[in-house]
């Protein structure tokens, strides 16, 4: 086979593409492939970016159906037409309601949580996580014709390379898509939350974590404090025993039965570190463990241990990125 | 209504993985088995619902090999009214064999759960349920199940495909949503779904039953069976179906593993020293000028 074909879905978030997204355009034109990208749910202004990343060829829909079972046969014609040797994705919960539907339709063999991908010989070599990443295996698919896979990968895990440019323009098509309304289906409407704006943990570059070491719902203030001393691009986690306690929102829980993460930067406070916890964020690429217990199994998974208190040294963190962001 | 909760049986959490010789599969023997932490929300959500709305019936259905009847019996012991098993061979477990390709494959997982559900006979009494399989033999009642709503887990914790409810939901074509933190009726056959958006939105969707609904942790706190659920789960009925006598299509969907690989033993922790503002001062120092993270 001459050049691989990509088409890559990319995600938008408020008419932005999202980093997850830009991530896979930079590693798909890496490794000298050709990139088509899907981009639903954006207008105009919005695929500029992606243009700048360096896609070939964009299509763009401004209307991102809400109902994946009305979208779904939209998005079977359009790979059916485009023939990619693979169709990309994050692994985002949009994604994740949309394309095991599509790949189910026109029978294509389905991958999520995947960590890789290689093209060898012919054949794509796909590293996929299992147990929440307490193992992760391989699978070797030759690629038939027509029969390219579906592929989500988790948010990070390729792609953190520069933006690839492009000399050559990019094409730019409208997709003319009459997607019908829902009449089973409707999304009535969508009310904020008290939370504030911050990256879905799963997308997030940087996490702070904390655990029952934080001893009170209240004291995660300071760690929306840290937080914020870091930059938007930073999410707050949590253990299991914390969420369970309902100290803070399911949502926010880091581990088998949460999220499974791989920032860049994990900072555990006052989490001992128990099985289901590494499996969700042991492929954060530097964990920082405070622990007033020298013996919490984190340590172990940990790049720098701080032993002490986490009271202490917490504010201390928070005053000395203040006073640097002043400089 | 009728109600159809599909669970999974997978390791519990806190199972050690260990692996088979050269990376062929995970060793099965010695594993704890538990009803996926995500489907029991389901099942728990289901049982509520029957406990409000009368004249409701929940039946699980799972697929797996033998030793997933003691997940079915447990559901059966929570409530649910009657349990189907698609029984697979038994697992390889620490076997050389290759593990069962079903396994990694929601898509055939799919087609087969989907096979059984639009193949059910109804049975309308409550009487008629308990001598089922009894009457079914002698006169089989022509009328299949109408299922208003099928619950499930947003994903199984041991394979994490996230993949089985979207994909039944198409092979049914029904709508699905997926991710439900909050599930209610406001009108007969019309559901509220509540879940988690992006940037802390909370997205509100109305759904017309027949539909398929993925759950998420905080749904709801699932009960423990009691002792007299047990003893009446043993005279419930759990039907077994060989997979072996259903049309499933083995064809280009199919993926295998191999490789199987542990996570890479992490080299041991550098630990930073001295007083919380030293520690404070060279924390940031390593993560801004030697990582170049912040």
């Amino acid at each position: 086979m001459s050049q691989v074909k990509a088409l890559i879905s990319v995600d938008f978030l408020n008419q932005q593409a999202k980093s997850s997204s830009l991530d896979l355009l930079s590693f798909a034109l890496h490794q000298n492939w050709q990139v088509c990208a899907l981009c639903l749910g954006a207008n105009k202004e919005a695929i500029e970016t992606v243009k700048k990343q360096g896609a070939q060829e964009i299509f763009f829909h401004p209307d991102k159906a809400s109902n994946p079972q009305n979208l779904t046969p939209f998005v079977s014609g359009f790979i059916k037409e485009q023939k990619p040797n693979v169709i990309l994705a994050s692994s985002s919960s949009k994604n994740l309601e949309l394309f095991p539907r599509v790949a189910f339709r026109l029978k294509l063999p389905f991958l999520s949580d995947c960590l890789d991908l290689q093209w060898q010989k012919d054949s794509w070599i796909i590293e996929k996580s299992f147990y929440a990443g307490k193992c992760q295996a391989r699978s070797h698919l030759n690629v038939l014709p027509d029969t390219p896979p579906v592929v989500l990968i988790r948010p990070h895990q390729v792609g953190q390379q520069e933006a690839f440019t492009n000399s050559k323009d990019s094409s730019v098509t409208e997709l003319t898509w009459n997607i019908p309304e829902s009449t089973n289906y409707k999304l009535v409407r969508t009310k904020k939350t008290q939370k504030s704006k911050r990256p879905e943990l799963t997308e997030a570059q940087i996490i702070i974590s904390g655990g029952r070491g934080m001893q009170s719902p209240e004291n995660f203030k300071l760690l929306e404090d840290l937080a914020n001393c870091l930059g938007p691009e930073v999410s707050v986690g949590a253990s299991r025993a914390v969420t369970d306690a309902g100290w803070v929102p399911h949502s926010m829980q880091v581990g088998q039965t949460g999220k499974t993460v791989s920032p860049q930067l994990y900072i555990a406070c006052g989490i001992s570190g128990a099985i289901q916890h590494l499996a969700g964020m042991n492929r954060s690429r530097i964990i920082v463990a405070i622990n007033n217990d020298p013996s919490a199994p984190l340590f172990q998974k940990s790049h720098y241990g701080l032993v002490g208190d986490l009271f202490k040294i917490i504010p201390c963190l928070i005053k000395e990125l203040k006073q640097q962001n002043k400089n | 209504m009728n109600i159809l909760v599909c669970i999974k049986q997978v390791p519990d959490t806190g199972t050690r993985i260990q692996l088979l010789k050269e990376g062929k599969g995970i060793d099965e023997s010695g594993i704890e088995w538990i009803i996926n932490p995500y489907d029991e929300f389901a099942l728990e959500e289901a049982l509520r619902i029957k406990e409000r709305i009368p004249n409701t019936r929940v039946q699980v259905l799972s697929l797996g090999p033998p030793r997933v009847e003691k997940a079915l019996r447990t559901a059966l012991a929570m409530g649910a009214d009657k349990a189907v098993l698609i029984e697979t061979p038994v697992s390889p477990s620490s076997s050389e064999e290759k593990p069962s390709l079903l396994n990694k494959n929601p898509a055939l997982v799919a087609q087969a759960l989907a096979q059984i559900i639009s193949s059910q006979k109804d049975f309308t009494s409550p009487e008629g349920l308990k001598k089922a399989s009894f009457e079914e033999k002698k006169n089989p009642p022509a009328e299949k199940i109408k299922w208003d709503l099928i619950l499930t887990g947003k994903v199984g914790i041991d394979e994490s495909h996230f993949a089985t409810g979207p994909m039944l939901a198409e092979k049914l074509n029904i709508p699905h949503v997926g991710f439900v933190t909050k599930l209610q009726e406001k009108i007969k056959n019309i559901w509220l779904c509540e879940r988690q958006g992006e940037e802390g939105i909370i997205e509100e969707i109305t759904l017309h039953l027949p539909a398929l609904i993925t759950v998420e942790k905080g749904l709801n706190e699932p009960r423990y069976p009691s002792l007299p659920g047990i003893m009446k789960a043993k005279k419930k009925e759990l039907k077994k179906i060989k997979l072996s006598t259903l049309d499933i299509h083995y064809d280009k969907q199919m993926i295998t593993f191999h490789s199987y690989q542990l996570p890479k033993e992490s080299p041991p922790p550098r630990f930073i020293s001295g007083s919380a503002e030293e520690q404070a001062k060279k924390l940031i120092h390593i993560l801004k000028e030697k990582e170049k993270l912040i």
